[in-house]
């Protein structure tokens, strides 16, 4: 029997992370980036793991994450050395710099996990992630090309068994964090409505967020009243707004041209424009209100397309 | 097919219509028109004729050393020569004067599209650091994807590659061979071909071609760098990751220029503007890294991905900006009166009445605006304490009972609790409240002239009813 359980990185902190991540935005990073850290944990798992073999059951497998982010901060024109050397002034060559931008932020880095049902191993597997062998090793490994840190003493690496402690952890949760979440679908949706339009027009309209906007308010200066004015079609909670960000999500793959090295050592190799997304930011306390949201994420292969991306669950 | 005659003479013509001005594009197509030999023959002449700019010839010579340009047809007896020619290219020091004369002189005849200008870019290729740009035009497809790339955009897609320079021109090079179009390192990894053996009678040991044809593949992908500092990412196509897809990232400049210009037209005819960060691409002199950077001025418009945070309040700066931070004097005095009792706050009055003085504006900061908390302030400068009550007061009106819990420092927050405060009280009932924290104030106040209290009441009325019936109360 298989059981998905949970592995919560709790009040981590990433310093000097990549704020590029395409040639189209800046700010948070791509959504490959914390892909990329839970398929590092799960080598690790699969290497390093002996007793799972032993016993016959399956390596834990990570099938999706999820990212909360409690606060960032965005240097953006932060010079960095390029070429430096101890004996740079001594030689007389002058270090370069590279005006890049980088991101520090807070976060919360949940990740779901497919576990065989055998109680040794669980036993196992339990201590070992909550042991600070494991703690270290994370600490070392690259986050969204940025260092690790470890800023408060509370910050631990927690495992829920069952659903009910997920949502009970998600709860203490500071609910000024926000929750990113994929909405494709919306893009989809609208792209439908409005099949003039490029895609480019209306991640641009979401983000100044006039034109999706499906109430209106109206305020009369002189009585000091307002009213607001609604779609009825397409009614939206008033309360809980989400916020629309651009998202670097994936990549799709090119038609090679003919003079390319690349092209000669078959699919290994393979040229890839950058690819952006539309995103929604929940805060954290809308989050929990609102029921349904799925804000997993996981990776796909479109062959069809030639896209490598990740997308929400839905 | 043009002869030489023919092609010279019609550019001679139209020179002669047009002084000065030569387009590159009709002495390209001029120079499709004729065979692989003249075609020599014909650039060597351009530069000599009158009123021909040298950047015209410099872009043709370009462009045909460029992936989009010619091809060379090399026989089987040929290949030993061309090369130790792609040799001549990459590694000058192996050579004489008098053998790269002889090499120059069988190029000439042989191959002439494959000549650089190595006048101008002798140096340049020199460097193994220094980095050669060109676009290769790559297939337009229209998708209904909802995402945002240059297949969706239904733009002309440019993909821009870098390759190193001199390494690469020994690797990279391409020609037709046998009937096919391949590099070195394809006819070093096919045997068929037997470009092995012409390698060693140019003088390549057998270990060493050996060598090149184990590391061949690594060769390639180590020596071939892409622009700036856009990582390699790798990708699992598996489930249980044991192949993956080592993909390159590459900027779409027909994506970018779509981005400014409609981030542009938004701004000027929808004036909806859309908030971006600028990053400067190409140092001090932008033209070196494209045309289309020139045009920009080198700052380059991104989108903005970011969440809003207080700052005021966040963790992240507290603990790197500590050093750098100055910190000012909080106001939060006046708010948190429970450590005070009544019997304390009698005995010190006097002490505290020109520290109050300042403080009772932060109250009036919430009620009103700042000028006229100034105004009062003078007023009230002798009567602190009853001032001080009729503040007390006023919070009572407006239920707040917990302002001493409002954070040190933060004056807008106050005003945000009041804000909550007075949206919970009906429109039509805050006339009446106006007048009630009119009254409240007034009572305290001692004022002999009856002239003064008309003007401060006047004042208040106005004042309150600013605030009351503001737009920011309703938003």
């Amino acid at each position: 029997m298989k059981t998905t359980e949970y592995i919560h990185l709790k009040n981590f902190r990433v310093l000097d992370a990549n704020a590029m991540a395409g040639f189209y935005s800046i700010g948070l990073p791509a959504m490959t980036g914390p892909a990329g850290f839970c398929h590092v944990i799960q080598r690790f798992f699969k290497d390093n793991m002996e007793w799972f073999a032993e016993t016959g059951d399956s390596v834990p497998k990570i099938m999706d994450f999820m990212l909360i982010i409690h606060d960032m901060q965005l240097l953006e024109t932060h010079p960095k050395y390029v070429n430096y050397q101890p004996d740079s002034l001594r030689k007389g060559v002058t270090a370069a710099t590279i005006e890049r931008p980088l991101i520090h932020f807070d976060f919360d880095l949940i990740m779901r996990i497919d576990l065989d049902d055998a109680l040794d191993n669980t036993i196992k597997f339990y201590n070992f992630i909550q042991s600070t062998i494991f703690k270290n090793i994370i600490l070392s490994l690259p986050f969204c090309s940025g260092r690790l840190e470890n800023p408060k003493k509370y910050s631990a690496i927690l495992f829920y068994e069952n659903e009910e402690k997920f949502h009970a952890a998600l709860k203490c949760i500071s609910p000024y964090s926000f929750v990113i979440e994929d909405a494709t679908e919306e893009m989809e949706e609208l792209m439908g409505e409005f099949p003039d339009n490029d895609p480019l027009d209306i991640l641009l309209s979401c983000i100044s967020r006039k034109k999706i906007i499906y109430e209106t308010k109206k305020i009369n200066r002189t009585d000091g009243t307002f009213t607001i004015e609604e779609d009825k079609e397409r009614p939206l909670p008033k309360e809980y707004k989400p916020l629309y960000i651009p998202l670097a999500i994936g990549y799709i793959g090119l038609d090679e041209p003919f003079n390319s090295p690349f092209s000669r050592f078959g699919h290994q190799h393979i040229m890839a424009e950058s690819l952006i997304g539309l995103g929604r930011a929940w805060s954290m306390g809308s989050y929990l209100k609102n029921e349904g949201l799925n804000t997993w994420w996981k990776y796909e292969t479109d062959r069809l397309n030639n896209l490598y991306l990740l997308k929400g669950i839905y | 097919m043009l002869s030489l005659q023919q092609a010279n003479k019609t550019i001679e013509e139209k020179i002669k219509q047009k002084p000065g001005d030569v387009d590159k594009n009709w002495v390209r197509d001029i120079l499709y028109q004729l065979s692989y030999q003249d075609r020599f023959y014909f650039l060597e002449k351009l530069p000599t004729i009158p009123n021909m700019k040298k950047k015209v010839t410099d872009d043709i010579f370009r462009y045909i050393m460029s992936p989009a340009g010619l091809l060379c047809e090399i026989p089987e007896n040929d290949i030993d020569n061309w090369l130790k020619y792609l040799l001549f290219e990459s590694l000058t020091e192996q050579f004489n004067e008098t053998q790269t004369k002889e090499l120059i002189k069988h190029a000439i005849k042989k191959w002439p599209s494959a000549i650089k200008a190595i006048s101008t870019h002798q140096a340049k290729l020199a460097d193994p650091k220094s980095r050669t740009s060109f676009y290769a035009p790559v297939k337009q497809r229209n998708s209904t994807l909802p995402y945002v790339c240059s297949s969706t955009l239904n733009t002309f897609a440019k993909k821009v590659s870098i390759t190193s320079s001199s390494k690469a021109i020994f690797i990279e090079t391409e020609f037709i061979y046998k009937g096919k179009v391949i590099n070195i390192i394809d006819s070093l990894l096919n045997e068929d071909l037997g470009i092995k053996s012409s390698m060693i009678n140019i003088g390549f040991t057998k270990s060493q071609v050996d060598f090149l044809t184990d590391n061949a593949k690594q060769n390639i992908n180590n020596d071939n760098k892409l622009l700036g500092d856009f990582p390699q990412t790798c990708f699992p196509i598996d489930d249980n990751c044991k192949r993956y897809l080592n993909i390159t990232s590459l900027p779409a400049i027909a994506v970018v220029n779509q981005i400014n210009l409609r981030l542009k037209n938004r701004f000027i005819e929808k004036n909806d503007p859309v908030f971006t960060i600028t990053c400067k691409i190409g140092g001090t002199k932008p033209q070196n890294s494209g045309t289309y950077n020139l045009s920009i001025g080198g700052h380059q418009r991104h989108l903005r991905s970011t969440l809003p945070f207080k700052r005021n309040k966040s963790i992240l700066e507290k603990s790197l900006r500590r050093a750098c931070r100055t910190k000012t004097l909080f106001n939060f005095y006046i708010f948190d009166w429970s450590f005070l009792e009544k019997t304390h706050l009698e005995a010190k009055n006097e002490v505290m009445k020109k520290f109050l003085c300042g403080k009772i504006c932060l109250i009036l900061d919430s009620v009103c605006s700042t000028y006229d908390a100034l105004r009062y302030h003078a007023l009230w400068e002798k009567q602190t304490i009853n001032v001080y009550e009729k503040a007390i007061n006023l919070l009572d009106i407006l239920e707040l009972k917990y302002a001493h819990s409002v954070l040190p420092g933060e004056p807008l927050l106050s005003k945000m609790i009041i804000n909550k405060a007075i949206t919970k009280i009906n429109a039509t009932d805050k006339k009446n409240l106006a007048k009630h924290i009119q009254t409240k104030l007034i009572e305290g106040i001692k004022i002999d002239t009856a002239a003064q209290q008309f003007n401060i009441a006047d004042l208040l009325q106005t004042t309150i009813e600013k605030y009351l019936f503001s737009g920011e109360v309703l938003l």
